[in-house]
């Protein structure tokens, strides 16, 4: 440890930058969305102070609670899933396998590339007669099944749901993955010896053994899913008649069809106090470890 | 160990199963990005009877085949995302060899505000942003748009670093300190070279997130001038005869260059994510 006083000046000085792009690009930006949330600023008004009017205004708002609702399902609904189905891949891929070098190697894909993309593919996956999903239902005899997914109504939010899995379910399996690596053989050998059926060494070695991992990915997911704006945008803009609205898209469309900035913020601001209950959880996570 | 047939064939079901339902979507857009209009709106599998050809590629990269400047906004992304990767890393290293190495104090209060900061709501942010942004004179401007989009690679490429840095002997900085190097060079000398790996993975994050980035753009960019794939991507919807062909084409050639990098860079990036998350 580099420890005396002039090269302590150093340590701060080179820890300038980043403080400087934390400051403008995060602290400064979050103040004033905060106080611009007291304001009625808009495209159309100088800003003035109108204390808790757009708190208020957003709560009475049924729209609100609405897209709060679906906000809140969709977190659940996609986390369950993606930890269920990465959790049976990274199972499968610490099993002896042919072909898992080639899988390990291509699931983490759908990470990688833009959400942009994603919602094309998918699109193109569903469209009305000659997306995959309609002609294969048209060939097996259930043609009258056959419909443009993203514009039904029942169908557009399970098919963000699905999106969400289809991306983030690879990295569960590959973080879960490393996770039951590191778990000594001899704990299996020894239930081996006690008879244990397969579910009790799943629930009784490794599970409790993958719980940091696990609690890490979920809570990052959590956020990510409460965060992610995109999927959605892109695919249905918050529609059909509003049935896949959630807060990220409301409040965009809030401040950039309508202008209304200080209702906008409002809103951001009640959406990361609900994050930041979230996230002070992860904090302790990471931070007990130490 | 014995396993029962099958249990080994319902194992196998499962992970083609896995498998396909990552793949199936990814392989129906390459191949019908290769076949006619026609085939394509046949409503059959298989059928190409002018066979499969590249006419969708060479109508995007030479007209944009309908799906606006195409070429621009390739060249913009890929201008926005290097740069970007380039600013997040160098400020990263620094940040990350200061909070790893010297004594300051807040030096734990900052680095969970730092982990906080990577979770507040970018649609909440990017309204003060683009005020800021605006009095700056940078709206619609390549600087306006690297400037949001260091803030989305900066906080985990820090973290990623600081965790290689940390597992970098301290006797390495003591030896290099006896030599007489002060602590630039320490840093340039000693353990960029055995943290290597880390920058790789921090570069690659910060170029993917750049590169996939829709909400930032959308806000900041206001002409072709400074659109980058995912905004083009999204405006071949609003055009009214929607041009398949090209769309599909055009998709492909987005997912490339990050599919691509990550195929190169795939085992460190695999082991960099995960260590995070394993050790802590």
């Amino acid at each position: 440890m580099i420890n005396n006083k002039k090269n302590n000046l150093k340590g701060y000085l080179i820890l300038l930058p980043t403080l400087l792009a934390f400051g403008l690009i995060i602290f400064y930006p979050t103040v004033r969305a905060f106080i611009q949330s007291f304001t009625n600023a808009s495209i159309y008004n100088e800003a003035s102070f109108i204390g808790l009017e757009n708190y208020i205004k957003v709560l009475n708002n049924p729209e609100f609670w609405t897209a709060f609702m679906h906000t809140f399902v969709l977190v659940i609904l996609a986390v369950s899933l993606q930890y269920i189905l990465g959790m049976a891949m990274a199972l499968l891929l610490n099993e002896d396998l042919k072909g898992l070098g080639w899988v390990k190697y291509t699931i983490m894909i759908p990470w990688v590339i833009p959400v942009a993309s994603t919602v094309v593919m998918f699109d193109w996956l569903v469209l009305p007669d000659y997306g995959l999903i309609n002609m294969i239902l048209k060939n097996i005899g259930l043609g009258h099944l056959t419909r443009y997914w993203f514009g039904d109504k029942n169908f557009a939010f399970p098919l963000i749901v699905i999106m969400h899995v289809w991306r983030n379910m690879p990295f569960y399996a590959i973080t879960l993955y490393a996770g039951l690596k590191s778990i000594p053989k001899y704990y299996y050998e020894a239930a081996d010896i006690d008879g244990a059926s397969a579910w009790h060494k799943f629930f009784y070695i490794t599970l409790p053994n993958l719980k940091y991992p696990s609690m890490i990915v979920i809570v990052l997911h959590v956020l990510w899913t409460f965060n992610n704006f995109d999927f959605i945008y892109l695919s249905t803009g918050g529609g059909p008649v509003g049935s896949t609205e959630v807060l990220a898209t409301q409040i965009y469309q809030t401040a950039w069809n309508y202008y209304e900035y200080g209702h906008a913020s409002a809103m951001g601001i009640l959406m990361m106090l609900v994050m930041m209950v979230f996230s002070i959880f992860y904090i302790r996570l990471v931070r007990s470890d130490d | 160990m014995h396993q029962k047939k099958s249990t080994l064939i319902l194992k196998y079901i499962a992970l083609i199963s896995l498998t396909m339902f990552i793949l199936v979507p990814f392989i129906w857009l390459f191949y019908s990005s290769f076949r006619t209009e026609s085939a394509m709106f046949s409503g059959k599998f298989f059928e190409n009877p002018n066979g499969l050809m590249i006419k969708h590629y060479f109508n995007v990269f030479q007209s944009g085949g309908g799906t606006g400047n195409f070429i621009g906004y390739f060249k913009n992304s890929i201008l926005i995302a290097s740069i970007t990767t380039i600013v997040v890393v160098t400020i990263s290293v620094f940040g990350a060899y200061s909070l790893s190495r010297f004594q300051l104090k807040f030096k734990n209060a900052f680095i969970i505000t730092m982990l906080l900061s990577n979770m507040f709501p970018w649609v909440l942010l990017v309204i003060p942003i683009f005020g800021l942004l605006f009095s700056m004179n940078l709206i619609d401007s390549y600087a306006g748009i690297i400037f949001t989009h260091i803030i989305l690679g900066l906080p985990f490429s820090i973290w990623l670093i600081k965790g290689y840095f940390d597992g970098v002997p301290k006797e390495l900085d003591e030896a290099a300190m006896i030599d007489g190097l002060g602590p630039f060079q320490t840093l340039i000398k000693v353990i960029l070279p055995v943290a290597a790996p880390g920058i790789v993975v921090a570069s690659f994050y910060s170029f993917m997130v750049s590169w996939g980035d829709f909400l930032f753009v959308s806000v900041i960019s206001q002409s072709m001038a400074t659109k980058t794939l995912p905004i083009g991507l999204n405006n071949f919807f609003g055009s009214t005869q929607v041009a398949w062909g090209s769309i599909n084409a055009a998709t492909v050639i987005s997912i490339i260059p990050t599919i691509l990098l990550f195929s190169m860079l795939q085992k460190w990036i695999v082991e960099g994510l995960t260590s995070g998350a394993v050790k802590g």
